[in-house]
């Protein structure tokens, strides 16, 4: 299996809160550029994306930059998508970049090389099969697990993934948030101090303060309502809504969701996928673990198809699930997207 | 049953209740305070230390609380004698009302077994997620134990400890082998010259159910209060 390293950068493909009919406009472009040669294209792709992105942000509706990348109209003549290059990003700097990251449990090797890179901005989406190490991966990166290989970096901090002191391990968890599959709440923390807690303790704001902003994000999430209530009080939905109200609250640099979904009855699936959506248009860089396919089609700037331990294909979630190169990853798709679906992109 | 006899030897019997609650609460604080320790050690697996409390563990669960006090009752004075002798250290030995001293250490230190047990399993009967979840916020190791991870176990703990506390109420009789003149001690004394038994160990056996009852329902306020994130109130 060919390792590829993933370089897509966010931003182009991430769209403000319509379905999959209004989704990657910039991706489209992209596509259509493929006609001539693949400068040609990217060229083409970053003008129309720029005023696609343009048009988005007149509307009022995008959040943080929406270009497109150069290096997603290069994918579109069809070459090979290992680039072993460093591009020419349009969109800054990225925001979060692993290389050859390692992990073992035992004999079992999970992680067996994985290289990505997400854009500021941008929402990357990880799918595979279970046991392909994707929530390995992330909890990798909020060192809840110690990668045995690997360099991280976040924003200007580089940690070697290994041996790095308990203090820069410490810095990373402040630059990053976690949302759990389980939620995770303090169980003996109502909702608001569930979201306050990090704010005083970790970053010191006064009370007063963390209480404001707290209050203010319950609101968003929609839950002033049980700002005094004790996790056991809420339904699952309601928790992971403050689950993610806690990660937003921190204001931190990327979240990492952990299948936020996957322990929620189909009802309340949606109103937490809604919740990230809005996540996401606040412009958060986020690396997000899901099964849910159509979520992945409809919110990613950045699709990565793991599998044992390896970025099988990288790319726009347009071409992954539209056009997906690799037989494993096409394999994959065609037993859990239905074919209808890829259709309509 | 002579209720004169029993009216008389309550109040005289008070001032040997202070002994009791003094060797009770020293034994609690002491006693939890290093089991709490132990816990500590051994739930995070520090090596050698955590083999050693182990055995330290073991030995003094199986090992009777009479014959504890005894070692500490004769040893502890023999051993200072010893110091004295041999290095002119000037150590009082702990004699007459200042005995207390040997109860309570026999008692922390037996207890301190118990409490580790109770404190460990109250430990991870606290889901690893909490830990996580507060690294994943960004707090230190300390603030995760201070403020999310320990007011759960606690919990976890009370009934346990509020268990242990009366257990202890009960074992302090043991201090009369020590010489220390506790509730039952004191009752043995004041119904020796008239051999009224019956009488005096009806009276202290009340007078235990009392403590005991009393200690309870505190030890229930107290899980009511800290556990209501357990029961779900909503505050308000």
């Amino acid at each position: 299996m060919r390792e590829v390293a993933s370089k897509a950068v966010a931003g182009g493909a991430r769209q403000a809160g319509g379905g999959p009919g209004k989704q990657a406009g910039g991706a489209k472009h992209a596509r259509h550029g493929a006609g001539g040669s693949a400068r040609e294209g990217a060229a083409r792709a970053q003008r129309q994306g720029q005023s696609g992105g343009q048009g988005r942000r007149a509307g009022g509706m995008a959040a943080g930059s929406a270009m497109i990348s150069g290096r997603t109209g290069e994918r579109t003549d069809g070459s090979a998508m290992i680039s072993g290059r460093a591009g020419e990003r349009t969109d800054g700097s990225a925001m979060i970049k692993l290389e050859n990251v390692r992990k073992s449990f035992g004999k079992s090797e999970i992680l067996k090389g994985v290289s990505m890179e997400v854009g500021q901005g941008g929402v990357t989406v990880v799918i595979g099969p279970s046991g392909s190490g994707k929530t390995t991966l992330l909890r990798c990166i909020n060192f809840l697990e110690k990668a045995d290989e690997g360099a991280l970096t976040i924003g200007d901090l580089s940690v070697d993934m290994k041996k790095c002191h308990k203090r820069e391990i410490l810095a990373i968890r402040r630059r990053s948030a976690f949302v759990f599959q389980n939620y995770s709440l303090f169980q003996n923390k109502t909702a608001l101090e569930n979201v306050t807690e990090g704010l005083t303790v970790v970053q010191r704001k006064p009370k007063g303060e963390a209480r404001e902003i707290a209050l203010e994000i319950l609101e968003w999430v929609g839950l002033s309502n049980r700002a005094d209530y004790y996790p056991v009080n809420l339904s699952g939905g309601q928790q992971q809504r403050v689950g993610i109200a806690r990660a937003v609250a921190l204001s931190p640099d990327v979240i990492l969701f952990d299948e936020p979904t996957s322990a929620l009855d189909p009802e309340l699936v949606g109103e937490t996928l809604e919740l990230i959506k809005k996540v996401a248009q606040r412009g958060i860089t986020m690396i997000v673990v899901t099964h849910e396919m159509s979520f992945a089609q409809d919110v990613a700037s950045q699709v990565i198809f793991l599998d044992e331990g390896l970025v099988v294909e990288a790319g726009p979630p347009a071409e992954v699930f539209g056009r997906p190169k690799n037989e494993r990853t096409k394999q994959f798709l065609a037993r859990i997207v239905p074919q209808d679906y890829i259709y309509t992109i | 049953m002579d209720v004169g006899f029993i009216l008389e030897m309550l109040p005289a019997l008070l001032p040997a209740v202070k002994n009791t609650l003094l060797i009770t609460f020293a034994s609690a604080a002491l006693g939890w305070a290093a089991g709490f320790a132990i816990a500590l050690a051994r739930a995070h697996r520090v090596r050698g230390l955590s083999q050693a409390l182990s055995v330290y563990v073991s030995f003094l669960r199986s090992v009777p609380l009479v014959i504890i006090m005894f070692f500490i009752y004769y040893a502890i004075p023999t051993f200072i004698a010893f110091y004295r002798y041999e290095h002119g250290l000037d150590v009082a030995v702990a004699a007459g009302n200042r005995n207390v001293i040997y109860p309570i250490i026999a008692m922390s230190l037996s207890e301190s077994a118990f409490a580790s047990e109770v404190f460990r399993s109250s430990l991870s009967a606290v889901s690893h997620d909490q830990m996580e979840a507060a690294r994943s916020v960004g707090m230190t190791a300390v603030q995760a134990y201070r403020r999310i991870v320990l007011p759960q176990a606690i919990v976890v703990a009370i009934p346990n400890l509020g268990g242990l506390f009366v257990g202890l109420v009960k074992s302090s009789t043991l201090a009369y082998y020590a010489s220390v003149v506790e509730i039952t001690g004191m009752a043995y004394t004041l119904a020796s010259p008239s051999y009224q038994f019956l009488e005096a160990f009806f009276v202290i056996a009340l007078l235990y159910e009392a403590l005991s009852f009393g200690f309870s329902r505190l030890f229930l306020a107290i899980e009511r209060n800290v556990g209501k994130y357990r029961r779900g109130i909503v505050l308000k």
